[in-house]
């Protein structure tokens, strides 16, 4: 690189305004004026310094436009091309998106395997990866975080449990993980094979020793989540398998991959990955930031429960066309499983890699129906947000139906306070006409 | 995946007074005693032509412009060369005036060349306000030649801004580099010279 946008801010600052200050000392010479250019190139350059920077920055009100000029940390030779943008949507709730920058590569890597073991210091960053990694995950997945120090609004997307040393709400949600996991164990005895992701994060691991029955399904989750899409990362602060309640369970760390987050001497943040295996982390946004005394909940993205389905031709599937081929008295029927008139008997349900089998008996035929399980397509931010809203307004129209009170509906859904009181009182109108 | 820290911007490297100086002392410490005197001539020449150089614009014009300080701290520093003077028996508080009196001068260019060497807040700072003060106290005469090449004062301005920036930073630099070769060469010089005083006698 050339030089570094923190350099060439340098450059400028002392060139025009230095240059500003000579001619002061040149044109009014005895007056002090020469010092107010002066102190705007030092000013100037010092902002160049993070540390300086940060602090500035921490100064300034959260409103202050000049704030999202000042990236949270960098050092001039380590700034990434682009910085993640960071957006925080009308409806409140805040969300990371990366682009194609080392932040991006970085969470490449650590999304290669399936489980993470985020070890750092206290203030060493290890919260503010984990924090970018799991609203990067909650763009299109579901994401339970466990946070004993958990904040309103630093999670956003998320499922959180935790605030406040909240250690039953912790349990709870790895009660829901191990329900999950069971869930899609049955699901995969019956044929099912992809299942989407889940992530579970949770930071300050060491605290998981004091939750009841958590280390089992950390456990389970770290030994055999892979094959459920259910994926593990864990914060803590050192390795120790006593830190983390694993004694006697030490090659469970083998399934993790380690990364230990770490200030350089210059300042820097790096991952490292091994010895002699390091790669810089660049400018992420601080989850405190994020933090609000009045979050609203309006989740983000999620993927619908239910794909969508459409029927496979039968000249279009190798199985399909193999089965006609060998089964004589065999018959396709896409997308009419069970035929109108006709007792018919299920033979099973296979499910392949993006393609549903179901096999019956008709009369005395055999019919299969092969469909192709199309993933759902996540929509532009605006369609997502419609989406939302008009399902926040539903669940409030069915609370005024209920009889539900507007506070007691308000505070099980939050959202927009404007909206979702028009759409309650829709429904409590409902209910007494 | 190797180690993945991006290197120094070509611009920090370039600026980088340290580098060039390590860089001159490996080129020069294991240097033939031939090549070694020719690299000492030849430095020595490109220091002598760049000493007027950063006497006039650098060292004289933060001279005049401290004078003002100098003036307000002459009694302070009169006095501590006479205690001096007394405790030693020594007529040393002179050149120690002078000293000081210099130093006053050279304090922002002794911080530019030293400060890059530590990695601290605070020092960064007050290297960038040394870069600063030295960058306003030469621009009054390098301005003064840079007016003269142009009737725009536009122009003018962004020629002395270019011209400030070489004599504040690029003249000092330069020296700095050129007065180290030099060094190294002379004592890569008597080193061989030492050598071969070696062989001879080991010979007889």
């Amino acid at each position: 690189m050339l030089a570094t946008l923190d350099e060439v801010i340098r450059a400028v600052s002392i060139g025009l305004f230095g240059g500003l200050a000579g001619t002061a000392v040149v044109t009014f010479p005895g007056s002090p004026l020469w010092l107010v250019p002066a102190g705007a190139a030092v000013a100037g350059c010092a902002l160049t310094i993070p540390e300086i920077r940060n602090e500035v920055r921490a100064l300034l009100p959260d409103s202050a436009t000049v704030r999202g000029l000042l990236p949270a940390s960098s050092r001039g030779h380590e700034r990434p091309r682009e910085q993640p943008e960071r957006t925080q949507e009308r409806t409140g709730t805040p969300t990371t998106h990366g682009t194609d920058t080392p932040a991006v590569n970085l969470h490449e890597r650590l999304d290669s395997t399936p489980h993470r073991l985020v070890v750092g210091h206290t203030g060493g960053g290890k919260t503010t990866l984990l924090h970018s990694m799991a609203t990067r995950w909650a763009e299109t997945s579901r994401v339970i975080v466990c946070d004993p120090d958990a904040a309103p609004g630093m999670w956003a997307g998320c499922e959180v449990a935790g605030y406040g040393d909240d250690l039953s709400s912790i349990a709870a949600s790895l009660n829901e993980v191990r329900n999950e996991i069971t869930r899609r164990r049955t699901a995969r005895a019956g044929g099912v094979r992809s299942f989407p992701p889940l992530h579970l994060v949770v930071d300050e691991a060491h605290m998981l020793r004091e939750v009841p029955d958590a280390l089992p399904v950390i456990e389970d989750v770290l030994r055999r989540g892979r094959k459920l899409n259910v994926r593990a990362t864990l914060g803590t602060q050192d390795s120790q398998v006593g830190t983390l309640g694993l004694e006697g369970k030490s090659a469970l760390l083998a399934n993790l991959q380690r990364v230990d987050v770490v200030r350089e001497p210059d300042g820097r943040r790096v991952a490292r990955f091994g010895k002699d295996d390091t790669q810089t982390i660049p400018n992420l946004p601080d989850p405190e930031q994020f933090i609000t005394r009045n979050p609203r909940t309006i989740r983000v993205r999620r993927v619908p429960a239910e794909p969508h389905r459409k029927p496979v031709a039968a000249e279009q599937d190798d199985l399909l066309t193999t089965l006609l081929n060998s089964v004589p008295s065999a018959s396709a029927s896409p997308g009419n499983a069970s035929g109108n008139g006709v007792d018919t008997v299920p033979l099973g349900t296979v499910s392949t890699d993006g393609n549903e089998v179901q096999i019956e008996e008709r009369g005395g035929d055999i019919t299969v129906n092969v469909t192709q399980v199309v993933p759902p397509r996540l929509g532009g931010t605006r369609a997502r947000k419609k989406a939302d809203t008009a399902e926040l307004e539903a669940r409030y129209r069915e609370r005024g139906a209920a009889g539900v009170t507007f506070r007691e509906a308000y505070a099980e859904l939050k959202g927009s306070k404007e909206i979702a009181f028009t759409a309650w009182q829709e429904g409590k109108g409902t209910r007494t006409t | 995946m190797g180690e993945n820290t991006p290197r120094s911007s070509c611009l920090s490297r370039m600026l980088d007074v340290r580098g060039y100086v390590i860089a001159a002392r490996r080129s020069s410490v294991n240097a033939e005693p031939a090549a070694a005197l020719f690299m000492a001539l030849i430095f020595g020449l490109i220091a002598l032509a760049l000493f007027p150089l950063w006497v006039t614009f650098d060292l004289l014009s933060t001279w005049d412009f401290t004078t003002a300080i100098r003036f307000a701290s002459e009694d302070a520093i009169y006095d501590m060369a006479y205690q001096v003077e007394g405790w030693t028996n020594l007529s040393v508080g002179a050149a120690l005036a002078g000293i000081v009196f210099t130093s006053f001068t050279l304090l922002p260019s002794l911080f530019e060349l030293a400060f890059p060497a530590v990695s601290h807040p605070l020092l960064n700072l007050v290297l960038i306000i040394s870069i600063v003060f030295d960058y306003i106290t030469d621009w009054p005469k390098a301005s003064a030649l840079a007016s003269q090449w142009t009737d725009n004062s536009l122009i003018a301005f962004l020629y002395s801004v270019a011209l400030t920036a070489f004599v504040s930073v690029g003249v000092q630099a330069l020296l700095v580099v050129a007065v180290t070769v030099v060094i190294f060469s002379l004592l890569a010089l008597v080193r061989g010279g030492t050598q071969r005083a070696t062989v001879i006698i080991d010979q007889q």
